[in-house]
């Protein structure tokens, strides 16, 4: 807290500055940063904060459709190779080779 | 109140999956059937696959098909439990929120473009260990607060990092009592160690049951470090899976290939990911009521609703009285 104590408003350098904003690293005085969203900011990054969430608001249409897609292609792709690595594995190894031999331990 | 005082009085890790076993109990019908409905069709599915590329003989012609079907399977099974974690927030809330078909559509639609990634992530977190704590944390978070009420992927994004950095060693230990992912590693673990000993001994030399005592003492060891509860839950279903047949020959006469051919059926590689799959079943239901109140406790630290639980209680309990 030193560390903003110690400083001057940006824009009214007579001014004690109280808080820094967390997205331009600027301090600020008690009249210029406002709390946002669980947050103190300053007016420009408020104003920019909110276009950027009224941008991200209305995201375009395709975008999670395509990442739905872009995901599903994923998985296909990896469960494919987990099959592929289970058809190259030989059928004595899922059928469990190293126990197999001595079974006869366990027949009725 | 302030934000570290009521940090301060957090549960301590016994008590929180004491309390997520709690809440699984007091789920209601509508999030079991949810869950139950999107996560058995994605295991069967799994068990069918393993046990198809095993052993199929056309199984080379199915195998693209078939992972595009799990794929699906696995992006349902997202969308059922993040439904099941939002019944469960509501519950802690008290506060039950409408559910619309927009809504179900929007929390789909979140989950299915976010989920998919965690297949990849995850695996390779758990290979480094360490960072393992925060995937899992931040992919679970994602399942809580990806109920669509919220559709800005950033803010989720953020929320959900922030959520999976706070108090570390609960989250720790959540994940290595609750965690079906350690389980797994323990018996893959289990696996390449018995392979290791079958390369350094000649098979010659073990003999009878020997293989088996040897792979039951390494998984002991494995998964009962890595995941306690898991290796007593396995080891259950592994008994009661064994069991089950003798049971079927002597009250109804049954004798079943399994019965027969007990000693095979232990051994092979289906088998194994059968115990996985209903161990997962067993398990995942805990931790993701664990991840539910650890974001209902977090955020709350916020927006004081868990304040107004509080109150709510309290009001109620004065009603009654009076």
């Amino acid at each position: 807290m030193n560390a903003v104590r110690d400083r001057r408003c940006f824009h009214h350098p007579p001014r004690e500055a109280v808080a820094r904003c967390p997205e331009c690293r600027r301090f600020f005085c008690r009249e210029c940063a406002m709390e946002h969203a669980g947050r103190l900011l300053c007016a420009d990054c408020i104003a920019r904060t909110s276009a950027a969430g009224a941008a991200l608001r209305s995201p375009p249409p395709w975008g999670l459709p395509l990442r739905l897609l872009g995901g599903l292609v994923g998985l296909w792709f990896l469960f494919y190779v987990f099959g592929r690595v289970l058809l190259v594995l030989p059928t004595a190894f899922h059928e469990g080779d190293l126990a197999a031999s001595p079974m006869e331990a366990f027949e009725p | 109140m302030t934000g570290r005082r009521r940090k301060n009085e957090q549960p301590g890790v016994l008590a929180l999956a004491e309390e997520a076993v709690l809440l699984v109990r007091r789920a209601p019908l509508a999030a079991w059937a949810c869950y139950l409905a999107a996560t058995v069709p994605f295991v069967l599915g799994v068990l069918y696959f393993w046990s198809d590329m095993s052993r199929g003989a056309q199984a080379h012609d199915r195998c693209a098909s078939a992972a595009l079907g799990l794929a699906a399977l696995f992006v349902v099974m997202k969308i059922g439990q993040s439904f099941f974690v939002a019944h469960l927030i509501d519950a802690l809330s008290q506060r039950p929120r409408p559910w619309t078909g927009r809504r179900f559509l929007r929390l789909a639609a979140v989950q299915g473009a976010i989920q998919p990634w965690g297949l990849f992530v995850m695996p390779l977190a758990l290979l480094l260990m360490y960072p393992f704590v925060i995937v899992h944390g931040y992919y679970h978070h994602w399942t809580a607060i990806g109920d669509g009420e919220d559709m800005n992927l950033k803010r989720l994004r953020r929320r959900a990092w922030t959520l999976a950095r706070q108090d570390m060693r609960s989250q720790t230990f959540t994940l290595w009592l609750l965690s079906p992912w350690l389980l797994g590693l323990g018996m893959l673990a289990t696996f390449g160690a018995v392979r290791m000993v079958a390369l350094i001994v000649p098979a010659a030399e073990i003999q009878g049951a020997a293989w088996f005592a040897i792979g039951a003492l390494l998984f002991a060891v494995f998964a009962g470090l890595l995941s306690p509860l898991g290796f007593a839950l396995t080891l259950n279903i592994g008994i009661l899976f064994v069991t089950i047949p003798e049971l079927l020959r002597m009250f109804l006469g049954w004798d079943t290939l399994f019965r027969i051919s007990a000693g095979y059926a232990l051994a092979n590689t289906t088998f194994l990911a059968a115990l996985f799959g209903v161990a997962y079943l067993c398990m995942d239901p805990v931790v993701k009521a664990a991840y539910a109140i650890r974001t209902f406790r977090t955020e709350s630290l916020r927006n004081g609703r868990d304040i107004l639980v509080a109150i709510r209680d309290l009001r109620d309990a004065r009603e009654a009285a009076s």
